[in-house]
Order: structure tokens, then C-alpha cells, then sequence
């Protein structure tokens, strides 16, 4: 997620007047694929000899390797979190993990109570990895930050949510463009917010195509099932309902692949394109994202295919090429006013947060 | 000298700018105007990353990006692991060593050590983590027995035969009967002891007490191992390697590892299946009945849930909790105690 996460940062773009006085440039990231194997298969390798200690290590170079690679106007972006902070946050995190998971798996009915603790703990835990992520990252000097409130992160991924539920899901879009407005409206640059304003019609369109999408590769699947279960019923051998044969079964697991591919590229690059478009830092920088949906979308078919087909070795070399492809289709319109951007300094963080929900699986990520 | 770009401390302010190094300290310079001038205990350089500039960090938070993303200072922290990363005899060696080492963490280190972990849990939380699931089950998945009397008092009977020959605590063991609509004909062991034998089951086995008694050993072989006690160690290890070492994937890669994880953790339960069969075959031996009895139960089984025995079974097995069915039948019916 931090490689999409800093591409939203850069992701700056003039909205098409002209006549603003900035200038509108591209983002380029120059991180190679070979290049960053060596250090991805070296992580690994160091965090499992050291039982996963180096971990926190392995995560800042990765991140600052990206981070570094990313550059607009001449700056480049720089990742902040030292070793011992994310550690020092891991370890917190762990022990959180390990009580939640103790509590639910040994005590199902004291987990039930876990649950609920949980639930709202976790709006708190989402705010914190925002604003961990986002006080690590830096371009020019300056650093972001993220302003959410507990109230806001509650409404926002709690209740919301639950309230969709009784709208039979169709409130769902409308549920998503509130989030990302909560996320995107809260970050800072120094001490300058971000301004945006997003449209739910965008939402529902996106949700639209994605609804439409998936529907054609449910039957597809379900085509490609039918057939084989039929071929298996013609022998006359089987009476008992036949099973789908392995074959039938990746295929369809290929279907999903291509489906899930497919499906995450069209969604993310409709939202992250009009995201960009109606986000702006005043007399800073302006933001434009051109992202085709079904090429995003094929870029992420292939990489799954990669990382299949090459036993997980392909990873670095899918990391790489979708961070150049964001990049690609971002500009960034700079301000006279992003000479004068001043960082006003709030030290003290922990990765808490971001790590304990990563743990739980509910990190966020911006679009 | 080294050209690059400064900043000021907390401002986006950049300065293009020279910096010079000499033996105690530093100095960067824009034209005429000296922009820092300090000892080298006042900057700090972090570990390099191929690739990636260099940068050197003053106290005040000001900083220094070398225009040259390769050039490399004298002094800052050490360039071991730039150096690991950019060899490619490392590089090749690490990519040989990864699956090996992550096959050892996953298939050797991960079980032991949640075998291990077995025996620091008390046993006031084994009975705990029993009776509260045990109460889950039952309101949501149990109705009463309404099991024929013979039929129950049968297997019952075997059943305080089995546990007194074996020496097995009548207390800690205790049987159950219920109707299931949910599990169908089925059996399942609770940490606690608690074992359940679905009417269903019991009625598809009347004809065969000793196919009964075969799965209840092998149940009881479930609790013996602490087989629940130990996935739950063995799932919370695996997520948690799995999250410090592949953390920050997008979406689509985190599908195939959701993938990987499912057949990860379908092994381990079928090596528990194996072990509780090896523990109920031997028991069967030791009570002076053939080791068939649990063949028949598995193929009472078998056709109850309408399964196909032998073609393309080995294939779906890496996907399922239990072994093949063929494979277990075959095992028992071969099976030569320890």
C-alpha cells in the first residue's frame, strides 16, 4: 500500500485551466526491478534467520527505496520511520495480536466481548497508522501528517458501514466516497490540508462497472463449471454427483484471478483518477491522474499471473512496474507557494498503530 | 565536493549547494554563504540502499541530497546490507535459501514450536477453551438425541470398556450424543475431552460397533495430542509470519497469499487427521480388534456423505482438511502397530 500511498501524494495535477501560473510536470520513479530483488530476497532472508527481527529493518529500505525513487520537480520523497520505531511497534502490535487471538480462539465467549473491544479500538488504530504513515513520509524537507478525530474514523468505518447494510448495500458507494473524503480531507502537507471534494456519482458509476464486470465473469465461471460437471456425469461409471475435476478448478480459480485483477485496476483507477482531480494543496500543488481503468486493471491480471507462475519471484518486478505505471499517469502542477511550505513540528510517534493494523488487517489504503 | 541539494530545517525551501568533507567535519556551501558547518558527530547517515541517495541528516533536521544517487559517504552507519543486497552471489544464494528456510519455518519450526507451546497452557484454560465452545456448538448446531436406547447404551458400553482398558480417565472423556441437521453424521472432539457422536453417526455404525468405537479413538486421539490447542498456536504463527514477512502486499497479491495460507493450514490439520488415525489404529490394536474396523467406518462415511472414492481425490487434497479418504482406508487396512 505505500507505494500507492506516496503516488497519491504525488500525485499533483492542474485541473485544465491554463492559465494557473504553476507547472505542471511529471512524476518519475526510477526504481528497477533488478535493483530491488536484491534487496527484497535479502529482507526476507535476514528476517527469517533473525526470526523475524530484521523485519523492521527490511521494511524501512523497502520503503525508502520507493520513496526515494519517486521524484517530482526535482525533489524526491523520503521515508522517515526508523528501524527501532517500527520494531518498538511490531512487538506492541504482537502482543495485542497474540491476547486478541488467545482470547478469541481459547475463550469463545470472553472473545466475543474481545470482539467488541476491538471493534472500537479499531477506528483509533486506523487513525494512528494514517498518521504514522503520513508523518514518515517527507518531500522537500516537510512532512505530512493526518488530522482524522476518533469520532470521524468511528462514523466513517463503523457506522457507516453497518448503517449500508439496512439500505440493502445500495448506500455502499456513497458509504465509500465519505470514507475516502474523511481520509483525503484530513491529511496535511506541513501545515497546509489537503482540499478535496469528491462527487458520489463517480462512485456509483465505478461500482456500476465493477457490479457489471463481475457479473459476466460469475458466468463465466459458472459456464466453465457447468461443462466440466457435465463431462463428468457422462461417464458412465460415476453415480454419486460428480465433483469438478482439478482441471475445472484452475480454471475457475484462473477466472477469480483475472476477475479479482481486472475488477481492483477498473474501481481503483475511476476513484483514483477523480480523487486527483478534486484534490488540491492552495497555492501549492494541483493533481491529475490519467489512469486507463482495463490497462490498471490487465497490469494487475499479469502481476498475479507473474507472481504465479514464477513461484512468488516475479513480486519485485510486479512492485516496480505498477509504481512506474502510477507514476506515469500522475502530474503534478507546482505552485508558486511550494517554496514556502513550513513544517510545523509534532514529534513523538509510534508505529503502533500501522502495525497492529496490518496485524488485523485493516490497514487503509489510499487510492 | 560534492554538489547537491539543501534544505532548511522544517521548510521546502531547496538550495542548490557544495558539500565539502574534510577529516573533522563538514561544511556546505552555496556560492559564498556558508549554509552548515559542523563536526561529523552532528549528522547522521543512514544505512545505504542501492539506488537510493544518500542522504546526510543534520541535528537541526536541515538536509543533504547528493545529486549523485550513488555516491557513497565515509562516514554514517555501515554498508553491510548494501552490500549483501548488491551481490550477486548473495542474491543467488538467498534465492535458493528462501524457500528452503521458509519450507523449515512453516513444515518443521512453526508445528514444533506450537507443540511446544502446548504444554505451557494451563489446564484450567484447555477446560475453558472447551466448555465455552462446546456451549457455541450446542445452542447453534445440536439438538437433543433422540437416539434408540439400545443403540446408545451399545456404544456406550464399548466405549467405559475402551477407556478401562486403555487406562484412559472416565472422568476426563466424556461422550455425548446429539442429533446434528448441521454436521450430518459426524464426530468431534473438544480440548476439554468433550467427546460428540452425531445420532446420525451412530445409526449409519449400529451394524459395526467396532467402526464406533474406531472414530471415537480417533477422536479421543485429537484430544490426547491437544490438537486444538495446537492449530491455534500454529494459525496465530503462521499469520504472524506471514504478515512481518510479506506485509505490505496490494490487494491482488494478498488474494494468492490468502491462497497459500489456506493450503498451509489445510496441511497442518491433515497431519493432525493422520495422527489421530495412527492413534485410534493403534488402540484398536491394543483392544484386540482389526484395524479394518476403521476402513469400514471411513467407508460408511464415505458413501453417507456421498463421496467419490480414488480419481482425481489426491489431486482435490491439497485444498481439503482431511486426507484423501482412499489414502486413509488403505492406511488402516495395511496398518502394522508401532
Amino acid at each position: 500500500m505505500e507505494d500507492v500511498k506516496q503516488s497519491n501524494i504525488k500525485q499533483e495535477i492542474p485541473d485544465e485551466s491554463d492559465q494557473s501560473p504553476g507547472r505542471t510536470v511529471p512524476v518519475n520513479f526510477s526504481g528497477q526491478a533488478g535493483e530491488f530483488f536484491g534487496i527484497w530476497i535479502v529482507n526476507i532472508l535476514l528476517s527469517i534467520v533473525t526470526l523475524g527481527i530484521y523485519s523492521a529493518w527490511a521494511k524501512v529500505r523497502t520503503h525508502q527505496y520507493f520513496y526515494s525513487n519517486t521524484e517530482i520537480d526535482g525533489h524526491r520523497f523520503n521515508y522517515l520511520a526508523t528501524p527501532m520505531q517500527i520494531l518498538k511497534g511490531r512487538i506492541l502490535a504482537l502482543i495485542l495480536f497474540i491476547a486478541y487471538y488467545v482470547l478469541t480462539s481459547y475463550f469463545p465467549v470472553a472473545g466475543a466481548i474481545a470482539i467488541v473491544v476491538m471493534l472500537f479500538l479499531s477506528p483509533w488504530l486506523i487513525n494512528q497508522g494514517m498518521r504514522f504513515h503520513l508523518r514518515m513520509t517527507q518531500y522537500r524537507n516537510v512532512r505530512f501528517s493526518f488530522e482524522g478525530s476518533y469520532g470521524g474514523a468511528l462514523a466513517h468505518f463503523i457506522l457507516l458501514p453497518i448503517m449500508s447494510v439496512f439500505t440493502l448495500y445500495l448506500a455502499f458507494p456513497w458509504v465509500l466516497k465519505k470514507i475516502d473524503e474523511y481520509l483525503y480531507s484530513n491529511i496535511r502537507y506541513g501545515d497546509l490540508p489537503l482540499q478535496t471534494k469528491l462527487s458520489g456519482s463517480q462512485y456509483y458509476l465505478a461500482a456500476l462497472i465493477v457490479f457489471v464486470v463481475s457479473g459476466m465473469f460469475g458466468v463465466v465461471a459458472m459456464t466453465v463449471l457447468s461443462v466440466s460437471m457435465g463431462i463428468g456425469a457422462m461417464d458412465p461409471e460415476t453415480t454419486a454427483v460428480a465433483d469438478p475435476s482439478p482441471f475445472a478448478m484452475a480454471a475457475v480459480f484462473a477466472v477469480y484471478i483475472v476477475m479479482i485483477g481486472l475488477v481492483t485496476g477498473i474501481y481503483e483507477s475511476y476513484i483514483r483518477n477523480h480523487i486527483f482531480a478534486n484534490s488540491k494543496f492552495d497555492d501549492v500543488a494541483e493533481f491529475e491522474s490519467e489512469l486507463s481503468p482495463f490497462g490498471y486493471g490487465m497490469l494487475h491480471v499479469t502481476n498475479a499471473l507473474a507472481i504465479v507462475f514464477s513461484l512468488g519471484l516475479a513480486y519485485p518486478w510486479t512492485k516496480v512496474r505498477k509504481s512506474k505505471y502510477l507514476a506515469d499517469a500522475t502530474k503534478v502542477t507546482v505552485l508558486p507557494g511550494a517554496e514556502q511550505v513550513v513544517d510545523d513540528k509534532q514529534d513523538g510517534n509510534s508505529a503502533f498503530g500501522e502495525e497492529a493494523s496490518q496485524l488485523f488487517d485493516m490497514d487503509i489504503a489510499l487510492t | 565536493m560534492i554538489t547537491g541539494q539543501y534544505y532548511r530545517a522544517g521548510h521546502s525551501e531547496c538550495i542548490e549547494a557544495v558539500l565539502e568533507h574534510s577529516g573533522q567535519g563538514i561544511k556546505v556551501i552555496n556560492g559564498d554563504t556558508c549554509l552548515e558547518q559542523v563536526g561529523l558527530d552532528e549528522v547522521k547517515v543512514a544505512s545505504p540502499i542501492p539506488g537510493v541517495a544518500s542522504e546526510v541528516v543534520f541535528v537541526t533536521g536541515a538536509r543533504f541530497v547528493p545529486r549523485d544517487k550513488h555516491h557513497r559517504w565515509q562516514f554514517g552507519q555501515s554498508r553491510l546490507a548494501e552490500k549483501l543486497e548488491r551481490s550477486k552471489a548473495v542474491i543467488i544464494g538467498a534465492v535458493i535459501a528462501v524457500p528452503v528456510a521458509l519450507y523449515l519455518m512453516f513444515f518443521h519450526l512453526l508445528p514444533a514450536a506450537a507443540q511446544a507451546s502446548v504444554h505451557f497452557v494451563p489446564d484450567e484454560v484447555i477446560e475453558q477453551m472447551g466448555s465455552q465452545a462446546f456451549l457455541i456448538i450446542e445452542k447453534t448446531m445440536l439438538d437433543p438425541s433422540e437416539l434408540e436406547a439400545s443403540v446408545k447404551s451399545d456404544i456406550e458400553s464399548d466405549w467405559n470398556n475402551a477407556l478401562d482398558t486403555l487406562k484412559l480417565d472416565r472422568e476426563r472423556y466424556q461422550l455425548g450424543f446429539y442429533r446434528s441437521d448441521v454436521l450430518g453424521a459426524n464426530a468431534f472432539a473438544l480440548p476439554n475431552g468433550q467427546i460428540v457422536m452425531t445420532d446420525e453417526l451412530a445409526e449409519l455404525l449400529k451394524d459395526n460397533r467396532h467402526a464406533s468405537l474406531a472414530v471415537l479413538l480417533h477422536e479421543i486421539g485429537h484430544v490426547k495430542h491437544q490438537h486444538s490447542v495446537k492449530m491455534v498456536a500454529q494459525s496465530a504463527g503462521a499469520a504472524i509470519v506471514v504478515a512481518m514477512l510479506f506485509g505490505d502486499l496490494e490487494t491482488s497479491s494478498e488474494v494468492l497469499l490468502g491462497t497459500g495460507s489456506v493450503l498451509i493450514e489445510s496441511a497442518f490439520s491433515r497431519d493432525m487427521e493422520r495422527e489421530a488415525d495412527d492413534y485410534a489404529l493403534n488402540k484398536l490394536v491394543l483392544l484386540g480388534i482389526s484395524p479394518v474396523a476403521f476402513a469400514d467406518a471411513m467407508r460408511a462415511l464415505a458413501k453417507a456423505h456421498q463421496l467419490e472414492l480414488g480419481d482425481g481425490e489426491e489431486s482435490r487434497q491439497y485444498l481439503s482438511t482431511h486426507p484423501g479418504i482412499s489414502e486413509r482406508i488403505e492406511y488402516a487396512e495395511q496398518f502394522t502397530p508401532e
